[in-house]
């Protein structure tokens, strides 16, 4: 009986611990409480699955709350009464407390909505704060045509029933432009005017240069400052493996057209984002192929933290979930120099 | 006849509205992956639902996973396919990537 009894306390501290870090895991773990997760974890099976359990509860509970039912709420002593009385429908107080309560119910979904957005986003905020890279963007407009928006660009947007226009503002853009004969596709950069109908090609914008290179189809360029694009005349035809490039500094804007090798094609383009796949590697090549791919570098301080063999699935922009990984599971520390360049320690 | 019409359109936009903040919370993906050795299935899993994953090789050696079929939300996937194996994952939600690790081994 004593010995029952002791268990059972015993067992109960167990699952109050596993509830605690239940509840911590909800709302982000820190590097230090994640190697103290672990080792909690990993003292004896019985944590393993009191925090299973505790899990299993919690994520209960969250589907509860978001059930649309009647439990919890109190009796209706008048239920089964023959004749019971009805509320007055068209009553002041009737029409007064549904609106009011509507209200409440529609402003608390809005706060509930914004306070999810708000948590979530100060949750990744505070585990990490130096970390911050941005990752490419993809838009995918109304006709089917994609933009890829390297870091740092801006575009505006202008379609209408006859034509899809585009403004390069700033940055690298890689188009890949859905077919559309009766709509034909516009881009314009500092005074430098595209066309394209069903084709893939990349923009960048330099402070005194416009480059463009095609990977598929074939664009028209117009260099001059025309302010109707219909009316483009004596366009220049970039094909595939072709970069034209035309200097802004210059008084009259002339398209200088090359030939370009399937290797500089690549290199132009590597910023785009890949799926990588790594398998059993040091961590080494990780960072290397990171750093081929991203403007951002990482370097290895510790030449240790490469003893542990890692595969993964990531893809080439994600940065900052490389790092908040090898920092908060893989025992690497992780420090931002002034130039941007990210240091790995080994930080176990 | 306007205050039922305001109610019911204040409680669909409160039910729209609930379950908008539902589906950013917890999206389900249709999952199709075999068991199996788990350095394998786990990359499986991360392109189905399209999240980066990262494991070390020595914390998976040996280890296999469970078959996983459905809709479901890619933790509730992942917890499936690995109950039983002493594996855990670490899943950073703001950059869309999961760790895989056997605590014991660390």
């Amino acid at each position: 009986m004593k010995k029952f009894r002791f268990d059972s306390e015993a067992w109960s501290a167990v699952e109050q611990a596993a509830s605690d870090w239940v509840t911590k895991a909800d709302r982000g773990l820190s590097r230090e409480e994640q190697k103290e997760f672990d080792r909690w974890l990993a003292q004896s099976k019985a944590h393993e699955k009191a925090y299973a359990e505790q899990k299993w509860n919690w994520e209960e509970l969250d589907r509860l709350a978001g059930l649309q039912t009647a439990y919890g709420s109190s009796e209706d002593p008048d239920l089964l009464i023959e004749n019971r009385p009805t509320p007055a429908r068209g009553s002041w107080f009737g029409s007064r407390f549904a609106m009011v309560a509507c209200a409440a119910l529609m402003a608390g979904a809005v706060f509930a909505w914004i306070g999810l957005q708000i948590f979530d986003g100060d949750a990744g905020q505070s585990r990490n704060e130096n970390v911050i890279v941005d990752r490419i963007q993809t838009r995918d407009l109304e006709d089917g045509s994609t933009l890829q928006l390297n870091r740092g660009a801006e575009v505006e947007i202008a379609y209408s029933e006859s034509r899809r226009a585009v403004r390069l503002r700033k940055g690298e853009v890689n188009f890949i432009v859905e077919k559309d004969p009766d709509r034909p596709f516009f881009v314009e950069v500092a005074g430098v005017h595209l066309r394209a109908v069903g084709t893939e090609f990349n923009v960048r914008l330099h402070s005194n240069e416009v480059e463009m290179i095609v990977t598929e189809g074939t664009v028209a360029v117009q260099p001059s400052g025309i302010e109707n694009m219909d009316s483009i005349s004596n366009e220049a035809f970039i094909e595939v493996n072709q970069r034209v490039k035309v200097d802004l500094s210059s008084d009259e804007l002339v398209p200088l057209i090359e030939s370009i090798s399937e290797e500089t094609l690549a290199q132009e383009l590597i910023w785009q984002p890949v799926l990588i796949d790594f398998e059993n590697v040091p961590l080494s090549e990780i960072v290397d192929e990171f750093n081929r791919r991203n403007p951002v570098q990482m370097v290895i301080v510790d030449a240790s933290v490469n003893e542990a063999r890692l595969s993964s699935m990531f893809w080439s922009d994600n940065i900052n979930g490389l790092i908040r990984l090898l920092e908060s599971n893989f025992e690497i520390k992780a420090e931002w120099g002034e130039d941007g360049t990210i240091y790995l320690f080994n930080n176990s | 006849m306007v205050y039922r019409i305001f109610v019911s359109l204040t409680s669909l936009l409160a039910i729209s509205l609930l379950s908008v903040s539902c589906q950013i919370k917890e999206e389900r993906l249709e999952f199709d992956v075999k068991a199996g050795k788990a350095s394998e299935t786990l990359k499986l899993f991360s392109v189905q639902a399209g999240i980066n994953i990262l494991f070390s090789e020595n914390d998976l050696q040996g280890i296999e996973t469970q078959k996983i079929s459905g809709k479901m939300t890619p933790e509730m996937a992942l917890e499936k396919m690995i109950s039983d194996s002493g594996l855990i994952f670490h899943h950073d939600k703001d950059s869309q990537a999961i760790a895989v690790y056997y605590p014991s081994r660390n």
